[in-house]
């Protein structure tokens, strides 16, 4: 059973708590937002969110940017515009990087015990669906594409690599069909501690 | 751990909040001149 506990006193942003997880109830419902935009507005964004937001409080969430190479089908952004460095607050070049991996529907518990065992200190979960080239079934002419969870985790630096091998390890990543794992640099982030 | 050097101006926000909040969140940096946003549900253990 879900229940709203937006304000619960016991959450740190996105950080898992033992009390909660002692009584059951540590599922918590999230939304995970995903935009895409020039550096400049993006660091005013941040900023604006966290202000209204809290990111800085405990358990208002977090917020975070990572590099985009390129897009398309924005035809509002001009690729030409000049970056400006701009002040800002927030941590820039941030000691974090994103951890996310992805794993068959189900195991998502055991990547967030892996990567709690191994320093993580919280993760979201996203329901997904798709398949890579092991897996492709064909039923009814249709290709059916298995239902997946994606993790994402964020983490120091320093722990990046103890998580993500104890990931690989639990979850046998490395043999074919069992998911993958990428990592990504976090430019900007709010709300970690 | 090898790092891509930047090679581009852009940059992708991830903001995870509170149900409810996504299309708060989206409406707010619309007014700072992001163009649009796509909302995950997602969970945490």
């Amino acid at each position: 059973m879900w229940c709203d506990r937006r304000n619960d006193f016991s959450r740190e942003g996105t950080v898992k708590s033992r009390l909660l997880e002692m009584l059951g109830i540590s599922d918590i419902r999230r939304e995970v937002v995903l935009m895409v935009s020039d550096k400049k507005t993006a660091y005013n964004a941040l900023e604006k969110l966290n202000k209204e937001f809290h990111f800085d409080k405990p358990h208002n969430g977090i917020a975070y940017s990572i590099s985009v190479l390129d897009v398309f089908g924005m035809s509002s952004y001009d690729s030409s515009a000049i970056e400006e460095e701009e002040e800002s607050r927030g941590v820039q070049n941030t000691m974090y990087k994103a951890i996310c991996t992805i794993v068959d529907r189900g195991k998502a518990e055991e990547v967030m015990e892996a990567a709690n065992n191994a320093g993580a200190k919280g993760g979201t979960i996203i329901n997904a669906r798709g398949s890579g080239i092991h897996e492709t079934k064909v039923l009814f002419s249709m290709p059916i594409e298995p239902e997946k969870e994606a993790v994402l985790i964020l983490a120091e630096d320093e722990l990046v690599d103890k998580i993500a091998s104890a990931i690989r390890e639990k979850l046998k990543i490395d043999e074919p069909g069992n998911g993958i794992i990428f990592v990504q640099d976090v430019n900007k982030a709010y709300g970690l501690r | 751990m090898v790092s891509i050097p930047e090679k581009s101006n852009l940059e992708a926000i991830y903001v995870i909040t509170n149900y409810g909040l996504g299309s708060k969140v989206v409406k707010t940096a619309k007014k700072c001149g992001v163009t649009g946003g796509t909302i995950f549900l997602g969970r945490e253990l």
